[in-house]
């Protein structure tokens, strides 16, 4: 009779095997084909202990003392074992859930007003809490309570369950379902289920700033002008008013990738903006272009020279039927030549903030300069630069 | 200048060169004179 071989790896035998035989040898066969020739078996230099109970026979052979590879390299070479390396991970992986978590939990903080309002229009007890319906269909599945009803359906928990209130049910609070926001936590967990857009909030809330939800909301809905159109969204009412997360999320998800783009480039500016606290003109309707030239020269608008630097002219400028003025700057190509590159480059840009770039009607002057908002700002800005 | 102005006129020129960045155009001389 013919036994398999077993192998018998052990930490202790990589060591002195290696001291014995030059490399380190890890795996020893115990038993082998009568073919080959018999090794000297090293004698077990531990103590046989008494077998107790179930699995004793497994410790007695050393079942223990059996151990993979990679764990006798971090014994040989003081590598980290996988073991090691996911216990890490773990724990990063949960540092890392932390802020999403809280932030999951302040954005359930309406739902949990709209509950407490509930109960206290239900005028529950201290420990009782109205009871959402799926935890009633939990309980009923189980046996406890009647069923409620005999279709399964589900309520929401944005809606009072009218049938089982006007009973008078109530149920303590240490039986209801799970909370909404356990349920969230749970899934933020693992961050590889999230989306870009969830990285974003949860980037966001570890830095601190909450999204601004307004303004948000007004970003989506007004497009600015030449943007790519607004394609029609797949969610339903149903879905959107099942708590502000789930509308955020079926919003995000159900749009194409051309509106995805800009929604995020929209999230990116509100976090940023959040954090300097200046609203952007990406959330103002678009702004036309300013022009300058003859046709601004006509409407008797003369800009005023407010300093001259090296090669420009800075100019405080107003552009026709606009409220805000604007620092140009004006250099003659004979004089700066340099700055005839800077003109072509800065003509090609389409910006509600960078003034377009035009010949004068003398033909010997470009301006290329930066708008900026308001009258003051245009002639605090030259004053602040000391011109 | 008070605090408020000059961060509206910072955002706002930024803003024009984050746009000006995306199209492949870097200015490599931004300074308080210069913008």
């Amino acid at each position: 009779m013919t036994f398999p071989p077993v192998w018998r790896r052990s930490a202790g035998s990589a060591t002195a095997a290696g001291a014995e035989t030059g490399p380190p040898a890890t795996r020893r066969c115990r038993r082998r084909p009568a073919a080959t020739p018999l090794r000297r078996r090293r004698p077990n230099r531990r103590p046989r202990r008494a077998r107790a109970g179930r699995g004793g026979g497994a410790r007695e052979r050393g079942a223990f003392r059996q151990i993979t590879r990679d764990a006798a390299a971090a014994c040989t070479w003081g590598l980290p074992t996988a073991h090691q390396l996911a216990s890490q991970a773990i724990a990063l992986n949960a540092a890392n859930a932390q802020p999403e978590l809280r932030h999951r939990l302040e954005q359930d903080a309406p739902l949990r007003r709209r509950r407490r309002r509930r109960e206290r229009r239900l005028a529950l007890g201290a420990g009782q809490r109205a009871v959402p319906a799926h935890a009633l269909l939990g309980f009923a599945s189980r046996g406890s309570i009647r069923r409620p009803c005999a279709t399964p359906r589900y309520f929401g928990p944005r809606r009072v369950n009218l049938r089982l209130s006007g009973q008078g049910l109530a149920w303590p609070a240490s039986t209801t379902a799970p909370a909404r926001s356990t349920r969230c936590a749970l899934r933020a967990l693992d961050q590889r289920y999230m989306n870009r857009y969830e990285r974003g909030l949860a980037a966001s809330a570890g830095s601190g700033h909450d999204l601004a939800v307004q303004r948000r909301r007004r970003a989506l809905g007004a497009g600015r002008g030449g943007a790519a159109a607004r394609p029609a969204l797949r969610a339903s009412g149903r879905a959107l008013g099942r708590g502000r997360n789930f509308g955020r999320l079926a919003i995000l998800n159900v749009v194409s990738a051309g509106w995805r783009e800009k929604v995020h480039s929209t999230l990116r500016r509100a976090v940023v903006l959040r954090a300097v606290g200046e609203a952007s003109p990406a959330f103002c309707p678009a702004a036309r272009t300013p022009r300058f030239g003859r046709s601004t020269r006509c409407q008797g608008d003369r800009p005023g020279r407010h300093g001259r630097g090296l090669e420009a002219m800075t100019l405080a400028r107003a552009p026709r039927g606009g409220s805000r003025r604007c620092a140009t700057r004006s250099a003659s190509i004979a004089r700066a030549p340099a700055l005839v590159n800077e003109a072509k480059l800065v003509a090609q840009l389409r910006h509600p903030n960078i003034v377009e770039s035009t010949r004068s009607p003398r033909t010997a002057t470009t301006c290329t300069s930066f708008r900026v908002r308001g009258r003051a700002h245009a002639h605090d800005l030259i004053k602040a630069d000391g011109q | 200048m008070s605090v408020e102005a000059a961060r509206g006129i910072l955002c706002a020129a930024a803003d024009a060169v984050e746009h000006a960045h995306d199209r492949k155009i870097i200015h490599r001389d931004l300074s308080p004179r210069t913008s």
